[in-house]
């Protein structure tokens, strides 16, 4: 069964009298472990996609499942509940909290799903040390450098053990060596522990990583082939 | 680019942030013109009232009578004279009239009261009071022996309309004068001292009363505009010659000047904290809005704004909001103030505290004074130009690249480590994130609990300087006169009325000392009277009391400033207050007569000496009272041996006075005395109090609406800025209501820290103020006019009056983040995380 699955989905905004089609007819599964890449210019419905699937948008028309969940058919709050328990994202711009410490960051999300006191903290450092930020736990974001922000927030992102990652250009504001760890890093988790990521890039150096590449054009699937980086991954 | 042009625009770019803006600025411009119109207002009908009732704008006396109005300084009523002054330009109408003191007599009953005698067909011209008539009709020419009375001296009385009265007096010519007339009108003026003690008569009987044929003591001139008076007053004097005196309002109704003075200079101490407070408020708000754009300036200077030009557009900025800011203040505060002027401002349940001040009534008639508004508007235009200027000028030193960051320092420090070491708890996470949130950017966090704490301490303070004011009152005429509690027959602090008598003080007494909270009592004889000397005759409230058990309850011995204090050894002597002995012309030592009307209404009269004169610094003491022993007394009033008026009763601690009145009355209940505290004992001491509490209402309402708006604005633009953040938080599964949360703790803990501020900064200021005393040296003249006050002001600090002003504000505060974190938490992820 798909972890994610889409169907007929179409986006449309309107902004005063014009009318953007941000993605139509899209239909698309996502299996359990997928290294997965979205990509396509800029406007091609990269960032709507991965905000539809997080339910942080809601269709035009169409649905989407995250595993047998139709989220169109959920309440605000069951949607909130949705993402705290299954969905971890990844910003751009990092977007960590900026009043909380590395460990805090991260230890949030799972304060929210009532994780204990004793076990947030240890699966919080140990995620931290699998990213290799054990040693700046205590620091605050804004005493990080922008890899290094980044790395926590894929730490925040796991550490709740969601089913799915969704990363909208997470590597955009990084220089081409942090990009790379960052990338060798998600690759590894999804590896060793079977985390399914679905990220949007137009970073070919993402390309080169992914397993399945997904190509947007003006809002439409143009092409799904196996990604540079496939292999011995979990995907299909 | 037009600097204007551009500044317009930014206006309007962010129609929020300007709002709130001019909100700030002009709800706080209209609530000082609002203030400064009510006292306006007051001080106008004060003296409006005052000369329109009884004093008129201005009298041509005698030279020298002002100063010792003895009846035959009264001049000749020369009606050329008199002709020559009407015929004067602005000169409305003159009207003679004799004015002299008499003792009123009803029944069984009397009181001393003004007697003024008008000419029935001139004094309307003049004065009003004829318009105040509520029962039967006013005097008309040809009148015989008519009466009009006030309302209040007829209830005294147990008089009315048709009654007859009899008036006794010292004539001009030292001869007893006294004659009878028929009550034919009551007034009701709405001013306690016109309606208890002001009688009128025809001219002509008043002149046949006090020996005063041909004469007149005083020709009372309205004129077209009371603003003239002072350039008529020399336009006269150089018509009349030097054997007159003219005298405009101001001389003539002094301590209402000093008491309009008075009120306007504490009406200046709260309108400048009122200002301090709008001015941190206002200036915080603007503070904000122009902080939160460094990222913009930083833009601007990128792209080659220099820097004299960014401070010339934040200024064209100010200018403008100013400027609007003036029009809606205006509008609004004038609107308000001025349409309320038209129907009045009705304070029904402080009637009887107003109607004490002379010229007052309960209906307040708000007044605009445009030299006023133009000064409040000058002022609060400047406070919204001069704050913006500091933020501009900080984002223009800066390299544009850091400001493009947003700066506010919080990247350049770090913070320290320790703090995050401690551990996340469930709740704990919120008001973490709160606490830190608000630190994140300290320089607004300290304006606006610099807000939330200058307001409350200057309220703390006010509040400590009144009650401390109120506690010297209450401590003096409690010291002074009537002790902590009286008790009396039924009835008998009504009228005053020598038949209701205690006939057995004894049992009273041997009742009152079974009390532990009572530290002494004293018998006492209390009656109205008249008392003359050679050449004036004044009202009296004569007391007999016993030297040394009075001495226990009440302190007037203290206050002796020649001779001394009763004693068994002077059974002719009395004890009379300086201002009285002033106006009698006595010196110590010397002989006066006491008369009063008997329980069956015939009269009786004794002589005394002056033994000691005291001077308490009050007014009603030092010109009323008179004490002689209670024997004389007894002998004077014809009453049995052990028979006595009042018991005056000292209690160890003035706060058990309920306690022990509540007591006694259930143990007297039996019989016919009753128990009076000192509260109805000091009416007057009590409605002030409440009065204040009025005024301190109003300041206390500006300082809340700034506070609010103070905090309200900082906890919007910290919304505002971290837009994307709570999108983040929401994206990650964060509830709305936990956001929700998140605000209303950091305003939980802007109030805190603001209240706890407010306290200590009012605290300090009452401590200093306690060791040293506030000198109103300026007004020593006014505070002798209240009952009981002297000079120097001891604050007093009481917890049980200001922790609910402290806690409304506190929830106030909370409240006002209501706003700002229901638009937080009903933000919609997706376009919060994209909001830059």
């Amino acid at each position: 069964m798909s972890l994610v699955r889409i169907e007929g989905l179409s986006k449309r905004y309107r902004q005063n009298s014009i009318v953007v089609d941000a993605l139509s007819g899209i239909d698309l599964h996502v299996g359990k472990g997928e290294f997965l890449s979205l990509v396509g210019p800029s406007g091609s419905g990269k960032t709507t996609l991965l905000n539809l699937i997080g339910g942080l948008d809601s269709p035009t028309m169409g649905h989407i499942w995250i595993g047998d969940q139709e989220i169109g058919r959920l309440s605000k709050s069951a949607l909130s509940r949705l993402r705290l328990q299954r969905i971890g994202f990844i910003f751009q711009e990092y977007n960590l909290i900026p009043v909380l410490s590395a460990l805090e960051n991260v230890e949030y999300v799972m304060l929210l799903q009532g994780v204990s006191g004793h076990e947030r903290r240890e699966r919080a450092l140990a995620v931290l040390r699998e990213v290799g930020l054990e040693d700046l736990a205590s620091r605050r974001p804004p005493q990080l450098s922008g890899g290094q922000q980044q790395r926590v927030a894929v730490a925040r992102a796991i550490a709740s053990r969601p089913s799915i990652v969704l990363a909208d250009e997470p590597t955009a504001n990084l220089d081409s060596v942090s990009g790379a760890a960052l990338l060798d890093l998600m690759r590894g988790l999804n590896e060793r522990h079977g985390v399914t990521f679905l990220f949007s890039t137009h970073d070919p150096m993402v390309m080169e990583r992914a397993r399945r590449i997904i190509q947007l054009h003006d809002g439409r699937i143009v092409a799904d082939k196996p990604g540079m980086g496939g292999g011995q991954g979990y995907g299909p | 680019m037009k600097l204007l042009h551009l500044a317009a625009r930014n206006v309007l770019r962010n129609v929020r942030r300007s709002l709130i803006t001019l909100a700030s600025i002009s709800l706080s411009l209209a609530s000082l013109i609002f203030i400064w119109g009510f006292i306006d207002g007051i001080n106008e009908q004060m003296i409006d009232n005052s000369t329109r009732y009884i004093s008129g704008h201005i009298q041509v006396h005698q030279q020298g009578f002002h100063e010792d109005k003895a009846l035959y300084k009264a001049m000749r009523d020369d009606p050329r004279m008199r002709a020559r002054l009407a015929a004067l330009p602005h000169v409305a109408a003159v009207a003679p009239r004799v004015e002299g003191k008499a003792l009123l007599s009803g029944s069984d009953k009397s009181r001393g009261v003004m007697v003024v005698g008008v000419d029935p067909a001139l004094e309307p011209a003049v004065t009003t009071i004829d318009r105040a008539v509520v029962a039967g009709r006013y005097l008309r020419p040809g009148d015989g022996d008519t009466i009009v009375l006030g309302d209040k001296t007829a209830a005294a009385l147990g008089l009315g309309v048709g009654d007859q009265v009899v008036l006794i007096t010292q004539a001009m010519d030292g001869s007893l004068g006294a004659g009878r007339y028929r009550v034919v009108g009551l007034f009701d003026s709405g001013i306690d001292v016109l309606d208890g003690s002001y009688v009128f008569l025809p001219l002509e009987a008043a002149r046949e009363l006090f020996v005063l044929w041909d004469r007149a003591t005083a020709w009372v001139v309205r004129l077209e505009q009371r603003s003239r008076a002072e350039g008529m007053v020399r336009q006269m004097s150089a018509v009349l010659g030097p054997q007159y005196e003219v005298l405009d309002w101001p001389r003539l109704l002094p301590s209402m000047v000093q008491m309009v003075r008075f009120h306007e200079a504490v009406t200046y101490v709260v309108l400048l904290i009122v200002l301090v407070v709008v001015a941190i408020g206002v200036g915080n708000t603007i503070l904000m809005a122009v902080m939160e754009r460094t990222r913009e300036f930083g833009v601007m200077m990128a792209l080659g704004t220099s820097q004299a030009q960014i401070i010339a557009v934040v200024v064209a900025e100010s200018l403008l909001l100013g400027l609007g800011g003036l029009l809606l203040g205006n509008a609004l505060g004038v609107g308000v103030t001025g349409s309320l002027g038209e129907t009045g401002l009705n304070l029904g349940q402080y009637t009887a505290a107003m109607e004490t001040m002379p010229g007052l009534s309960g209906m307040v008639y708000p007044l605009v004074r445009w030299d006023h508004v133009a000064l409040l508007s000058m002022l609060v235009f400047l406070i919204s130009l001069i704050p913006p200027l500091y933020p501009a000028w900080r984002a223009a030193r800066l390299a544009p690249v850091q400001a493009i960051r947003g700066l506010t320092g919080e990247s350049a420090r770090a913070p320290r480590s320790r703090a995050s070491r401690s551990r996340l708890t469930g709740g704990g996470i919120f008001w973490k994130i709160a606490a830190r949130g608000i630190l994140r950017n300290p320089r607004r966090a300290v304006l606006t609990t610099g807000a939330t704490a200058f307001g409350l301490a200057a309220f703390l303070f006010l509040y400590a300087f009144a009650d401390g004011f109120f506690e010297q009152m209450i401590g003096n005429s409690t010291g002074y006169l009537t002790g902590d509690l009286q008790v009396e027959r039924q009835g008998f602090r009504d009228e005053l009325s020598p038949g209701l008598v205690i006939t057995d003080p004894d049992v009273v007494l041997e009742r009152l000392r079974s009390y532990p909270q009572v530290r002494a009592a004293a018998p006492r004889i209390k009656v109205q009277a008249m008392v003359s000397s050679p050449t004036a005759t004044e009202p009296l409230l004569l007391h007999g009391v016993v030297p040394q058990l009075e001495q226990q309850v009440t302190v007037l011995q203290r206050a002796l400033i020649a001779g001394e204090y009763l004693s068994g050894d002077l059974p002719r002597g009395m004890v009379v207050g300086s201002k009285l002995m002033n106006k009698l012309g006595l010196e110590l030592g010397e002989k006066l007569v006491v008369t009063v009307q008997l329980a069956d209404g015939s009269l009786g009269s004794a002589a005394y000496r002056v033994v000691g004169v005291f001077k308490t610094g009050n007014e009603l003491f030092d010109g009323s009272l008179g004490l002689i022993g209670l024997a004389p007394a007894q002998a004077l009033l014809g009453y049995g041996n052990g028979e006595v008026s009042t018991i005056a009763v000292a209690l160890r601690d003035r706060g058990q006075v309920s306690e022990v009145v509540s007591g006694l009355r259930r143990s007297l209940a039996d019989t016919s005395y009753e128990v009076q505290s000192w509260e109805q004992l000091l009416p007057v001491v009590v409605q002030m109090i409440d009065l204040t509490k009025l005024d301190f209402y109003v300041v206390l309402g500006v300082v809340f609406a700034v506070v609010a708006m103070g905090v309200m604005n900082t906890l919007l633009m910290s919304v505002l800025e971290r837009t994307r953040e709570f999108g983040v938080m929401m994206a990650m599964g964060t509830q709305p209501w936990q956001i929700l949360r998140i605000v209303i703790y950091e305003s939980v803990i802007l109030g805190l820290a603001g209240i706890a501020a407010g306290i200590l900064m009012g605290l300090l200021l009452v401590v200093y103020y306690q060791g040293q005393g506030m000198n109103l040296a300026a007004f020593a003249d006014i505070t002798e006019a209240i009952p009981g006050m002297t000079a120097t002001v001891y604050p007093l600090l009481m917890p049980a009056h200001v922790w609910l002003p402290t806690l409304v504000l506190f929830l106030t505060g909370v409240l006002a983040a209501l706003y700002p974190a229901a638009r937080a938490a009903r933000l919609e992820p997706v376009r919060a995380i994209r909001h830059v």
